[in-house]
């Protein structure tokens, strides 16, 4: 029983972790069709980033907000400078995000030893919480799971009940109509962008607390998942990309515990038989356009 | 004689390598202009680059004398074109009354459209305000999409094909509203492929043909003239 409790809530703890990163990828894919296959290496470069930061001031704080700072400062000025020029051309978008992907995990390699890195539990988190059947599981995972729980709130609410998020929802119905409509829709664009890839940064910076991170593992894992979750989920949705990140984080936790070597392949199982099911995904809608 | 609201001269438009509009020319004035003929003659392609939704290889629009050819789609919606689209496109994820308030345009004089307005003007809509873009009839969505394009307090209305799979009573009604949008003075450019629909809000008729205009004169005329309206319309009157 405290084994399986003790699953859950690292299942649940990881899920928080892939929901932050995968909501940025669920936005930037819902309003912009691109898909992003620099996720997963910005969320490395989030885990270095805040590691540094971390390093240089002792605050987890600080590293957690230069994580996030500095990752949708480097997406920003990544989409100003280089992926506007591709844009609206998926072939060149997928050949951009993948040589970004080469480019800075090279960089990262030449620049840092290739051993794995923790960042340290911040002082205020550490100890453990004690449950029934005699669980005791450590306070930190349960912040996780409150930050998540957290940003998916701000962010529905964001979409909900703003005119921005107005906007952001009419752009994931229809670019051109929205467009048609007097908004100048790659501004906003860039907007979903900085925030979504934000995002990912605040997730390196937990992530790399929660795990070690390494170059050449963790960034293509990271991609692995937020690829398995948004098309479980449903590419266009938060609750989707929600709902993706607790079914992948409880099977990790659970196939990584029994059955190890067949992990990753148990996780395809589940997507084929999700999309057998549902072929947009557990939240996605029939069609783009209602009629 | 006043210079033209919307004027379009000489517009091609190529999809890969069909040429689709050949040479489009036409005039728009104050009051409604129709623009009918056959499917697939190149309607809606016209409507799409005059909202900059398709660009043209060779041409010129211009907006009340201002050059707009091939500008971006919001570009030329803040110009003061309102766009009622082929298939209403409403948003499906966004309530009525949040698909009328985010594009809100404020106007410059006081009987401009707002929220109100529009909803007076269609109160229906009112009632279905909380309801989202997909649990709305036909009719209902017609009205969305004329409604959401009146909020930008546009000086011209493009609307393409708003008749199109709508029961007769609800045409009927359409044709109401349009007469009405027309007595407070907004401009408005239809395309339709229902004669019985243009005939019945504009008294005269561009036809379109192979992607260029064929006939621009009198919608009467045009009707009583059995031979070439079966040519160029396809229809015996």
């Amino acid at each position: 029983m405290n084994t399986a409790i003790t699953l859950i809530l690292n299942g649940l703890s990881y899920a928080a972790i892939l929901f932050i990163a995968c909501s940025g990828f669920s936005l930037i894919f819902g309003l912009m069709n691109v898909v992003s296959f620099c996720h997963g290496t910005f969320y490395l470069l989030s885990c270095f980033i805040s590691y540094y930061a971390f390093k240089a001031t002792g605050s987890w704080l600080i590293a957690l907000i230069v994580g996030a700072a500095g990752i949708g400062l480097f997406a920003g000025i990544f989409k100003f400078t280089l992926f506007d020029r591709v844009m609206g051309d998926s072939d060149r978008e997928s050949l951009m995000t993948l040589g970004m992907n080469f480019v800075v995990v090279d960089v990262i390699t030449i620049l840092y030893p290739t051993d794995a890195k923790i960042i340290p539990t911040p002082q205020l988190l550490q100890g453990t919480f004690k449950l029934p059947f005699g669980v005791k599981y450590p306070i930190m995972r349960f912040a996780y799971i409150g930050i998540a729980i957290l940003i998916g709130l701000v962010i529905y609410l964001l979409l909900q009940r703003t005119k921005l998020g107005q906007i952001i929802r009419a752009g994931v119905d229809d670019k051109a109509m929205t467009s048609a409509l007097g908004i100048n829709i790659s501004t906003i664009f860039t907007i979903v962008y900085v925030i979504g890839m934000a995002l990912v940064g605040i997730s390196g910076a937990l992530g790399a607390t929660y795990m070690s991170f390494r170059v050449d593992l963790t960034e293509n894992q990271m991609l692995l998942y937020s690829m398995i979750i948004v098309t479980i989920g449903s590419m266009e949705s938060i609750v989707g990309a929600a709902i993706g990140a607790i079914i992948v984080g409880l099977l990790d936790s659970f196939t990584k515990f029994y059955v190890q070597s067949l992990s990753t392949t148990l996780l395809f199982v589940l997507v084929v038989v999700i999309l057998i099911i549902a072929p947009r995904g557990i939240m996605g809608r029939k069609s783009r356009r209602a009629a | 004689m006043t210079s033209p609201i919307l004027k379009v001269e000489n517009v091609h438009v190529y999809f890969g390598k069909s040429h689709i509009l050949q040479g489009a020319s036409l005039e728009v004035n104050e009051g409604m202009t129709a623009v009918v003929g056959r499917n697939g003659m190149g309607k809606t392609t016209l409507m799409n680059n005059l909202m900059g939704l398709v660009q043209s290889t060779e041409g010129k629009v211009t907006f009340f004398g201002e050059d707009i050819t091939n500008l971006k789609p919001y570009q030329i919606a803040r110009k003061g074109i309102g766009y009622v689209p082929q298939g209403r496109r409403v948003f499906p994820s966004l309530t009525v009354e949040e698909q009328l308030s985010f594009i809100y345009r404020k106007s410059g004089s006081p009987d401009g459209w707002d929220l109100e307005k529009v909803y007076d003007f269609f109160p229906r809509l009112k009632e279905r305000r909380k309801h989202g873009g997909n649990h709305l009839s036909g009719g209902e969505q017609q009205m969305l999409a004329i409604g959401r394009a009146l909020m930008l307090n546009p000086k011209l209305l493009i609307m393409d094909e708003p008749s199109e799979g709508l029961a007769p009573i609800i045409i009927e009604q359409l044709i109401e509203f349009c007469n009405r949008v027309k007595e407070t003075g907004l401009s408005i450019l239809l395309v339709e492929q229902s004669m019985y629909f243009a005939m019945n809000v504009s008294n005269i008729a561009h036809v379109m043909q192979n992607g260029t205009f064929v006939y621009d004169g009198d919608f009467k005329e045009l009707m009583a003239d059995e031979e070439k309206a079966q040519q160029i319309l396809g229809i015996g009157s």
